[in-house]
């Protein structure tokens, strides 16, 4: 009888034992999954943060070492624009290196620092003929770039009711509807420089994308489609003469050609 | 008495309101000549792409415009300035000067309009009001719940309860011990801790055995669970320096993923948007939802070197550290410009419904599968995943089932050239074609050199 009841007292015990264990096990284990800040146990976790420089990362500490250089260039190079050199030129069948400079104040209004400024920009950008013959596929490709990058603001048609105007409750103005009168080098020229509320989206698009996007533009506006702009022998005339400015005004810029951030992206 | 004065205090503010309804309403009577509904249209279609009516944007706030133009100039110049803002400028009034030069050089775009259409302009802009308590956006940010302290108070929770029982143990024993004395039995002799530990668990070796066993195959299975934790990233979502909500950019505003991650089709990396991105639309919307959103607005200007006061950059600019979320070892090649130009992957496919996410996660798989399923903002996803996201066989399963346009790939390209190979080598293209698709582990998707080199 007493032997049975040490017996049953030992079980009690065993199973208190077990359950005080249970809870810290579990305690432990939710501790692992409650930080939303922390990536959780890696597997060999150097190989997260390699020697080997990759865009992102962090690279305050790699194998125990702490460095320095390596912590210094992250800091001063996140979110920047990307340096220069780094972006595809696409050779020079593209109207690049671009000889219009940027509105004069540009990096006051738009942050372009560094960006050659022309007060004849605008005006001398608008004889521009786009590089890029018309064709059904550069226009679809257009529409797709158009897609991504202007719906948002300009809208389906180019009304200037895209979902950001309509959706931010008159926190953004509308751009507008497309003005008739624009020519594809005028568009091209926005597009690189930015024009009042719109910034320069010569990071986001390359110059073949951005002849792609006025192609489509200007179907938008509604201008002929199918044939150039111009007729072949004006726009030869047009090429040559545009070749003339651009030369006289490369001969202008070029000691500050060497330092333009790039309208070229 | 509180009441009351409360009451009185009431009435005089009503009165001191409707005094200055008066006030303003008097004072804007000449402004009030023009059509308001035409104003408002023509505001809309002339003037809001640079003008706010009661904010400085890429001109000034139009509110008072011609007060100051009468108070500074003249109304003549005033109705020049709008419709050619050059003459006055040229014929060297001092103040369109002052405005051209304090504008950064930005001349105004002349406008065609008379002076019937610049009063009703006026007449729009003077009455304009904001509207009040703006209807919170659809894709409101979801309030985190509160951080997560589970962690220290379950270890609080063991550690008391070991207390507690310890205690009452000690006190039991000591208890038996006296009860011992009194009734004159024998005290058991004196054992150390570990001797009376072992005698205990040989004299109940069954059930300490048991437990042992019960204990061992736990410890094993929750091992086993957890180590197929290890390296899986799912849920990771790190505090970022600025609060960024893709649900309201991507869902509510409508933004493509790929406006601001725009090298995803051109690099190894989506690439998170350098700062000039942001401040795109950020220069002209400096204000949040609430004050916790204005303050992470200025956290872009901050960055971006743009004193939002004067409107211009300063060029004083300073990194933005973002945490990077989805994380590969560096033994893996994974690249995003392969996956969405060639193998056309949609985003989704991989990060989920993002419209509906605030900062960004590693999806779980379970996120992943229910795209489409739960929400309506984009189709079912081609591919359901069971292993956890960002694994090799998450990967694997992808390049299993997914399937590879050969028929219709572009002339010249990579595909294309398979294509060509295949068509010769009849008996291999039959065999990939015995489920009606090719997938891209048949074309070599598996293969380890593929990710690992």
């Amino acid at each position: 009888m007493i032997v049975n009841d040490n017996i049953e007292q030992m079980k009690l015990k065993a199973f208190k034992i077990l359950t005080i264990a249970s809870i810290a096990i579990s305690g432990t284990l939710v501790s692992c999954k409650a930080d939303s800040n922390s990536p959780g146990l890696e597997y060999m976790p150097d190989m997260y943060r390699s020697p080997a420089v990759e865009a992102y990362v962090d690279y305050g500490e790699v194998e125990g070492r702490y460095d320095e250089d390596a912590q210094t260039m992250v800091e001063e190079k996140f979110s920047y624009l990307p340096p220069l050199g780094t972006v595809p030129y696409n050779g020079n069948n593209y109207m690049t290196p671009y000889n219009h400079g940027g509105p004069i104040g540009v990096d006051k209004t738009h942050g372009l620092f560094e960006v050659a400024q022309d007060s004849a920009g605008r005006d001398g950008a608008k004889a521009d003929v786009n590089p890029i013959a018309w064709s059904e596929d550069v226009v679809a490709e257009g529409e797709e770039l158009f897609g991504i990058f202007c719906i948002h603001c300009h809208g389906e048609a180019g009304d200037g009711q895209g979902s950001v105007i309509t959706n931010s409750n008159g926190k953004y103005p509308t751009p507008g509807p497309y003005k008739a009168e624009l020519t594809a080098g005028e568009i091209y020229y926005t597009i690189t420089y930015g024009k009042n509320a719109m910034g320069s989206h010569a990071s986001q698009v390359n110059p073949v994308e951005r002849w792609k996007l006025v192609h489509y533009v200007e179907k938008l506006i509604g201008k002929e489609q199918g044939e150039p702009t111009l007729a072949p022998a004006d726009a030869d005339a047009m090429v040559n003469e545009g070749e003339l400015i651009g030369i006289e005004l490369l001969d202008a810029v070029i000691d500050t050609a060497a330092a333009i951030i790039d309208p070229q992206h | 008495m509180n009441i009351k004065s409360l009451f009185i205090s009431n009435k005089i503010k009503h009165l001191a309101l409707v005094v200055l309804a008066f006030f303003s309403f008097t004072y804007n009577l000449h402004a009030q000549d023009g059509d308001v509904a035409l104003g408002e249209t023509l505001f809309k279609a002339n003037c809001a792409a640079c003008h706010f009516p009661d904010k400085d944007m890429t001109g000034p706030a139009l509110k008072g415009a011609r007060e100051r133009w009468i108070e500074n100039s003249s109304e003549e110049n005033f109705y020049k300035w709008v419709k050619n803002s050059k003459s006055v400028i040229d014929a060297g009034d001092p103040y369109a000067n002052k405005l051209y030069k304090d504008w950064n050089g930005t001349a105004m775009t002349a406008q065609n309009l008379d002076d019937a259409g610049i009063d009703a302009v006026f007449a729009y802009v003077e009455i304009y009001e904001p509207t009040t308590a703006p209807p919170p956006p659809k894709g409101e940010m979801t309030s985190q719940g509160p951080v997560e302290t589970s962690s220290l108070y379950w270890w609080l929770l063991a550690g008391l309860l070991i207390v507690v029982i310890a205690v009452i143990a000690g006190v039991k024993g000591n208890l038996a011990a006296i009860a011992r004395d009194k009734d004159g039995e024998e005290q058991p002799e004196q054992l150390t801790v570990g001797q009376s530990a072992r005698s205990w668990a040989w004299n109940n070796r069954g059930w300490f055995g048991v437990t042992v066993f019960g204990c061992i195959i736990l410890l094993l299975a929750v091992g086993m669970v957890k180590w197929l934790d290890l390296g899986v990233y799912e849920n990771y979502k790190p505090e970022q320096p600025i609060a960024y909500s893709h649900e309201l950019h991507a869902g509510n505003l409508g933004i493509d993923c790929k406006y601001c991650h725009n090298a995803v089709t051109k690099s190894k990396h989506a690439t998170i948007p350098s700062v000039n991105v942001c401040m795109n639309c950020h220069k002209t919307v400096n204000e949040g939802k609430d004050s916790d959103g204005t303050a992470e607005i200025a956290k872009i200007y901050e960055a971006a070197g743009y004193d939002v006061d004067t409107r211009t950059y300063t060029g004083e600019t300073k990194p933005i550290k973002w945490v990077k979320v989805h994380n590969l070892p560096d033994h893996v090649y994974f690249n995003h410009s392969q996956h969405v130009v060639a193998g056309g992957v949609d985003c989704k496919q991989c990060h989920g419904n993002m419209k509906k996410e605030d900062v960004a996660r590693v999806m779980s798989t379970e996120d992943l599968n229910n795209v489409g399923v739960t929400d309506d903002d984009w189709d079912e996803n081609d591919v359901k995943f069971t292993k956890p996201t960002l694994t090799m066989g998450w990967c694997i399963e992808c390049h299993r089932q997914s399937s590879v346009d050969l028929a219709g790939a572009p002339d010249g390209s990579y595909y294309n050239e398979i294509h060509e190979r295949l068509l010769k080598d009849k008996k291999t293209y039959k065999r990939y074609l015995e489920d009606d698709v090719v997938t891209v582990g048949e074309l070599g998707g598996l293969e380890c050199a593929k990710c690992h080199y």
